[in-house]
């Protein structure tokens, strides 16, 4: 179910900006409060996040347990969770079955133990920043097992070693997140000797650091933050023995980092992820394969074992209250064999639980039959889950995809509509279009042939050209109609421009009304475009469009352009006046009219192997109305091919200029306006006594 | 063969995996959700009259009065319980200076009480006194004052009006400003009552009075002391003072409890602003920091405080003043090291003053503060009233007293279903919006017949966005009918047909958010303190028609009620359903029209009372009780503070058999079989919200978040909900809810009069209860 589209990855990335944004507000809601106290959201069929069924609802609140500023914790077997009691140097284990401490772990070399990991063999793996070491333990007992200080490694040269966070593969192998390293992650091999370093985040360049690049020096570019790739915050390994990741990124940073499936060499094998720029700061992989990650904030992420997002919940609220889903900070997550999400709080020195919904169960109950293939029992439950939410994006592809199996095509294409799926709706759509002509396809060719032998038998019958003659008179008399004329002089400037526009240059043929047509109709063709092209290619739809800028963009640059041009060319010597650029250019636009109509129908009809088709169309119709323009420049004009180049280049530069001038007097005269505002409102207030 | 056993196993195995968690839930472990079992017996100190001058004696109720401490003792005669309006200790300073003085054994023995734990000067003032204000300093910074401050700053003097009248003289003065208080005490045969009257507080500090608390520590549990060291001759360490198992009331949401605990972390203090935070009083005029999942506000201005089991209790409630509310419980380990529960009435308080567009500005109190008076009534409670259930009774007792609630307003007979109905909503278009129709007049007409003939007994509903535009830019005075979802007179026999069959489905209207398609914003929308337009997010979704929308006045709400009931009743309508308004109090602070919050309760009230139909309300104040049909919506949860430690049908309990009262829609996140249970236990009856057409029509519309509404599928849920309810609810309408006890965790027992018991049982065991079983998960009726 990847979302390869670049529109809807843009649009994801906006709504996870959106999404950032609750942290500081949220809509008022409609209906009464349930039993939850957080919100969940998940993509819509266009890529906007929207809120959905509740995910999760809190379950437990345990504030017995006397810890302080706990840092990390992580289950082990028979659903123990292990706490790393940071600030009370020790590490609590807790029955989260019977919600009682089962033992509290407390080591004389601990100094500020943060990330903690247990193996199948229960093995406990404190990572203890502040005493640079690894600490392994007995999980069980508590007894001290060995100890891995700063390894002595050349490679690993003056690296840090402050271990914050530990994972270990099924080899015990560990992987550790150090303070101050960007290097990547630590990897040590099961007797401490340094293996490298495991994987490394990216750094990306926007223009403008590139601009920066370019004119900083390099001490100016040394200081700048902006430049670092995301630090590793944290990383777990699942009981596959496969490695994860999540990192904190610096804004602006787009490199698609944030969570990460490592291979044995280190890469991210998420090619499809679509979360960036978060910052995520704990994950756990349960024994199905779904990622779990948290925030801060308190925003809980749920994905499938492919990278995808299924939902995500919180509150996003850092109170001062302490209600049970809100959090202060938050800085370790972990998932017990229920299911239930356990969340630590630094801040607040408690623990959380979250229980999943019916909801949730049905989601991951469908998404696991349908990785094991049992796409005819996982449609069953997608069912279950559309009656939860009618609006679920993931239940109606899933639907989709088991209906694509079952070979119920044109459901399978409501259903990929339905969740916004292009890929998968081509493929359907093709079978459907294949039956469609498989079925029809006798009916079409005989029509065809029908016509066109009853056109000949005309043609063979009317050998005195009665009708012929007939016909020929109807479409004179429409042609030369006094208003239609002007309007099908357009066929005449894209077949033959140069006569034409030497025609409309002379005032002979062609009409300001007809030209005030083919630009309405031209519009019409634009607005087509726009707003009505088929599933596969529409990737804005009406209700995202700001008709402000579609609208006034038309406009604003179609009237723009003609003023520019006439008074680049009236200092260049041009002949044409502003009515004559004007004719110029509406009836030049005509083969672009007929481009857009073309092409808004054709899309309707096509898949994605023929999408080349469009854009073959496209290019063809830009081309050819491109020429035809050219040809009117000169013509009206009277340039020569450097004359009109200049003069293009000239309007396009005052064109430029002029939207630069208007958007900055937009802004002088919002300011006065503001600051007259400022003023009467001043003034109004001391007069009326207000402060 | 192979093939098929392979998927067999498979399946069995994912079901297995999935089903895992559902498994290990066995054992009912309650959330702050549920209601936990009573508290344990408590042990009470033997409590002299020593120091205390007596009042008078009214039915069995004897009145003490300690005048350095300012503190009320209420004694029942019949030695049922005793009571303190504060802690009655000494100033740790004091005691100190006593021992630091006292040259013999026996002063030294006398001198060294404990020490209390975190009260300093004035928290122990606070501690005592009947009248506590807080007060702004200069920087807009609050501290406090009490009535038995420990220098001059707080003085006061009790005078007899009458033999049940007394009224404390509380004189406050440097360094905190100079305010004079008269608190006139009436005491009675049930309990005390305060009363402040806003004409008679005087003096030149009064507009930087930010509070007045009345009587905070009143059944406060908990407290650390340092006991003297006669060895070490000194205080020694710490030590936890016996806290009286028990639990504040509060009422949050349908409900809360908040159980008297030692903590081992701070946890944060509750505060509930009865009737809802005011936005036009609130810091901000723009809205921004509304909480992610509507939070629940107390609906009605009472708390109460249980000690025991079964042993004393006192319920409190606001006779005036209660818009202006709030009621706070302080947790252990916050501030102190007591439990505490009290009223708050906010006199002033900060806001932030916008100056520009920009949003720049600076703070300031308000520019006039609140003239209002304030009573309060404190009733003491013993035996089987001591607990929620008395108090609740008691509350209903008093409102019923008042004419607030009417009883046996709802009569035997079948259970009734509420479905709302959304017709209609606009996204946005090419030019401006268009609508988008969910349900047509003759779509909601067959849902009506098919529910009634699939054995609905009785059925009720909305209808939303019923007008061109819809329920976002449809007009709240208008009705402007859309020809796509129905005409008039579609409509008028739409309601005939209804009539006809007994079933009451009525326009539904939100007549407090507004936006820019309904209408003009500024001429219309309520006016903060700081006289700008009220704003608030409503989504962050640019796609939707609507992002930002503003409140209205309170004058046009009522008048846009008016307008449009009357519009109702002659398209055919026989009852009304109103939001909003209902449950929000917004006052308007324009220029030649402010309207303060009382005055906002008067003009809605009003409205409803001259409203020509009955009115459906969803979720409403109490200050509309008395003319609401329905209570629609009623809250089921609380807002699950970390100090919640139970939820209780307190207010189900209240207003049971006075009106019918609605659950919240059974389609969002309250579906599952522990939530048919509730609505069971908590006496309210189930609703839904339907749609002909699939909800995913309106994911273009404001009405996204409705993303589980066709009927198609709802129908056999509606059922499902409706079969298993029926049958316990419909012979429990009407008959008086004596009793609701816990019998062991996940297990109720509601009892009601001529002794119909209902056994609830939300654990995954089977219950016996009179040698009959009940299932798990399942609820079973006594006749």
């Amino acid at each position: 179910m990847g979302i390869s589209d670049k529109r809807v990855r843009m649009k994801i990335f906006l709504a996870c900006i959106l999404a950032a944004l609750f942290a500081f507000g949220s809509p008022i809601t409609l209906f009464a409060t349930g039993p939850n106290t957080t919100m969940t959201f998940a993509f819509n069929r266009r890529g906007w996040l929207v809120r959905t069924q509740d995910a999760y609802l809190p379950y437990r609140n345990i504030t017995t347990l006397g810890m302080n500023q706990p840092t990390g914790m992580v289950f082990g077997n028979h659903d123990l969770l292990y706490i790393a009691d940071t600030g009370n140097r020790r590490v609590i284990v807790f029955d989260a079955r019977t919600e009682e401490i089962h033992n509290i772990i407390e080591f004389e070399g601990f100094q500020s133990p943060r990330g903690v990991f247990v193996t199948a063999e229960d093995w406990l793996y404190v990572a203890d920043a502040r005493a640079n070491a690894v600490f392994i333990l007995c999980a069980l007992t508590g007894e001290h097992i060995r100890s891995h200080y700063t390894p002595t490694a050349m490679a690993f040269a003056d690296t840090p070693f402050s271990p914050n966070r530990i994972a270990v593969d099924l080899r015990g192998n560990m992987f550790i997140v150090g303070e101050g390293v960007y290097d990547g992650v630590i990897q040590l091999s099961n007797g401490g000797e340094f293996l490298g370093f495991f994987a490394a985040n990216r750094t990306t360049r926007t223009f403008i650091q590139m601009l920066q690049d370019i004119f900083f020096t390099e001490r100016q570019r040394n200081a700048r933050h902006d430049r670092l790739p995301g630090t590793f915050s944290n990383v777990t390994v699942d009981n596959r023995g496969v490695v994860y990741s999540v990192s904190i990124l610096p804004m602006g940073n787009f490199t698609g980092d944030g969570l990460k499936r490592h291979d044995m060499a280190g890469r991210d094998t998420f090619d499809d992820m679509i979360i960036w720029g978060l910052q995520h700061i704990d994950l756990c992989v349960d024994a199905r394969g779904f990622i779990y990650t948290v925030t801060p904030d308190g925003w809980i992420y749920v994905f499938t074992n492919r990278g995808e997002m299924i939902f995500y919940f919180g509150a996003g609220h850092l109170l001062d209250t302490d209600i049970a889903g809100l959090f202060r900070s938050v800085t370790a997550l972990a998932v017990s064999s229920a299911g239930d999400i356990w969340v630590l709080d630094d801040q607040s020195n408690f623990l959380q639980s979250f229980r999943p919904t019916e909801y949730t169960r049905s989601v991951f109950e469908a998404i696991t039959l349908f990785n094991a293939g049992l796409y005819e029992e996982s449609a069953v439950v997608w069912e279950e889950v559309l009656r939860h939410n009618q609006m679920s994006v993931l239940a109606h592809t899933g639907m989709g995809r088991a209906q694509l199996h079952q070979e119920n095509f044109a459901q399978a294409m409501e259903s990929f509509y339905l969740g916004g799926h292009r890929d998968y709706y081509s493929t359907a759509f093709w079978e459907v279009r294949n039956q469609w002509l498989m079925d029809n396809l006798t009916y079409v060719l005989f029509i065809v042939a029908g016509l066109f032998l009853t056109l000949s038998a005309v043609r063979h019958l009317d050998r005195r050209r009665v009708i012929a003659g007939a016909w020929g008179g109807i479409k004179t008399k429409v042609m030369d109609a006094p208003f239609l004329k002007p309007a099908f002089f357009a066929f005449s400037v894209a077949r033959h421009p140069i006569d034409s526009y030497y025609y409309i240059k002379l005032k002979e043929k062609g009409s300001t009304g007809g030209a005030v047509f083919h630009f309405i109709l031209l519009f019409t063709a634009y607005m087509a475009y726009q707003t009505s092209r088929g599933f596969l290619v529409q990737f804005a739809e009406v209700v995202d469009m700001d008709f402000i800028v579609v609208i006034g963009g038309f406009f604003g640059l179609f009237i723009l352009f003609i003023i520019s041009n006439y008074l680049v060319t009236s200092i260049y010597d041009g002949e044409g006046g502003i009515v004559d650029i004007f004719k110029l250019v509406s009836y030049g636009m005509f083969p672009m009219t007929i481009t857009l109509f073309g092409v808004t129908a054709l899309s309707h009809v096509i898949t994605q192997n023929e999408l080349f088709l469009l854009h073959f169309a496209m290019f063809f119709g830009i081309a050819y109305t491109v020429s035809v323009l050219w040809l009117g420049f000169q013509e009206i004009h009277n340039y020569g091919f450097k004359q009109t180049l200049l003069s293009l280049i000239v309007t396009a530069c005052f064109m430029v200029i002029a939207v630069v001038v208007l958007f900055n007097l937009s802004i002088l005269l919002n300011e006065v306006r503001e600051f007259i505002e400022s003023i009467v409102r001043e003034v109004y207030a001391h007069v009326t006594g207000m402060y | 063969m192979l093939r098929v056993c392979t998927k067999k196993w498979v399946i069995t195995a994912v079901l297995i995996a999935v089903l895992l968690p559902v498994a290990v839930m066995a054992d009912f472990i309650p959330t702050n959700r549920d209601t936990r079992m009573p508290p344990a017996a408590a042990v009470f100190e033997d409590i002299t009259q020593e120091g205390y001058a007596f009042l008078g004696q009214f039915g069995d109720l004897r009145y003490y009065y300690r005048g350095d401490r300012d503190i009320i003792m209420v004694r029942c005669a019949l030695g049922r319980f005793v009571w303190r309006t504060g802690l009655d200790v000494p100033f740790n300073r004091d005691i100190e200076d006593a021992v630091l003085w006292a040259r013999t054994d026996e002063e030294l023995r006398l001198a060294a009480v404990p020490l209390q734990q975190r009260l300093n000067a004035i928290w122990t003032a606070m501690a005592n006194s009947l009248l506590t204000i807080q007060y702004f300093e200069l920087a807009y910074t609050t501290t406090m004052v009490s009535s038995a401050a420990h220098d001059n700053s707080g003085n006061s003097t009790l005078m007899q009006l009458a033999p049940h009248h007394f009224r404390l003289d509380v004189q406050f003065a440097a360094p905190a400003p100079d305010i004079f208080i008269p608190l006139h005490i009436y005491l009675s045969d049930t309990g005390i009552t305060y009363e402040i009257y806003a004409h008679e507080i005087t003096g030149t500090g009064v507009d930087r009075m930010n509070a007045i608390l009345i009587t905070p520590f009143l059944g406060a549990s908990g407290g650390m002391r340092r006991h003297f060291d006669f060895e070490a001759n000194t205080f020694g360490d710490p030590e936890p003072d016996y806290m009286v198992p028990g639990y504040a009331f509060v009422p949050d949401g349908s409900g809360a409890l908040m159980r008297f605990q030692e903590n081992t972390v701070q946890l944060s203090y509750y505060t509930g602003h009865v009737y809802g935070e005011n936005p036009a009083d609130a810091m901000f005029f723009s809205n921004d920091e509304v909480g992610a999942v509507e939070r629940p506000h107390p609906l009605m201005p009472v708390f109460g405080v249980t000690q025991g089991h079964e042993q004393q209790a006192f319920v409190a409630w606001a006779n005036k003043g209660a818009e202006y509310l709030e009621i706070t419980m302080y947790p252990e380990r916050n501030m102190t090291h007591y439990n505490f529960v009290y009223p708050r009435f906010v006199k002033n308080a900060r806001i932030f003053q916008v100056y520009n567009r920009s949003g720049e500005g600076f703070f300031r109190l308000f520019p006039e503060r609140r003239e209002y008076d304030i009573s309060i009534t404190y009733q003491f409670l013993h035996g089987e009233d001591a607990g929620h259930v008395g108090m609740a009774r008691a509350y209903r007792t008093h409102l019923i007293g008042e004419g607030i609630i009417t009883p046996a307003n709802v009569q035997n007979g079948t259970m009734p279903l509420w479905l709302d109905f959304i017709m209609s909503d606009v996204r946005r278009s090419v030019l401006g919006t268009s609508n988008v129709i969910a349900t047509t007049v003759d779509q909601a007409e067959y849902i009506v017949r098919d529910m009634l003939a699939s054995g609905i007994g009785s059925l009720n509903g909305g209808l939303l966005g019923f007008q061109n535009g819809g329920i976002t830019a449809g007009h709240p005075a208008r009705i402007s009918f859309n020809r796509n979802i129905g005409t008039r007179r579609n409509f008028r026999n739409f309601f005939d047909e209804m009539n006809a069959l007994g079933t009451d489905i009525s326009f539904a209207q939100d007549y407090l958010h507004i936006n820019r398609l309904q209408m003009n914003i500024p001429r219309n929308q309520a006016f903060h303190r700081n006289r700008w337009g009220l704003r608030a997010w409503d989504s962050f979704e640019p796609f939707l028609p609507v992002n930002e929308i503003s409140f209205a006045r309170p004058a046009r709400s009522a008048d846009w009620l008016a307008q449009q009931t009357r519009r109702a009743v002659n398209t055919g309508a026989v009852s009304h359903t109103v939001s909003g308004i209902t449950n929000n109090l917004v006052s308007h602070w324009g220029r030649r029209d402010a309207t303060c919050p009382t005055e906002t309760i008067d003009i809605i009230r009003n409205a409803f009372a001259n409203s020509p139909v009955p009115v459906n309300a969803h979720s409403p104040n109490q200050y509309l009780w008395e003319y609401t049909h329905r209570f629609l919506q009623a809250p089921v949860f609380n807002t699950q503070f970390m100090i919640s430690t139970d939820t209780v049908p307190f207010l189900q309990l209240v207003l049971h058999n006075t009106m019918e009262v609605y659950a919240p829609y059974a389609n969002f996140s309250f579906y599952t079989q522990a939530d048919i249970l509730r609505m069971i236990d908590y006496n309210v009856f189930p609703s839904f919200v339907v749609t002909y057409r699939p909800a995913h029509y309106l994911g273009n519309t404001n009405s996204l978040n409705y993303y589980s509404t066709e009927y198609a599928i709802y129908r056999d849920i509606i059922l499902n909900v409706y079969n298993q309810m029926s049958p316990i609810l419909s012979h429990t309408m009407g008959l008086e809810w004596i009793d609701r006890r816990v019998l062991q965790n996940g297990v109720i027992l509601n009892r009601y009069e001529t002794g119909v018991e209902v056994v609830i049982n939300y654990t995954q065991q089977p219950f016996e209860h009179k040698g009959i079983h009940v299932p798990p998960q399942s609820a079973r009726l006594f006749p």
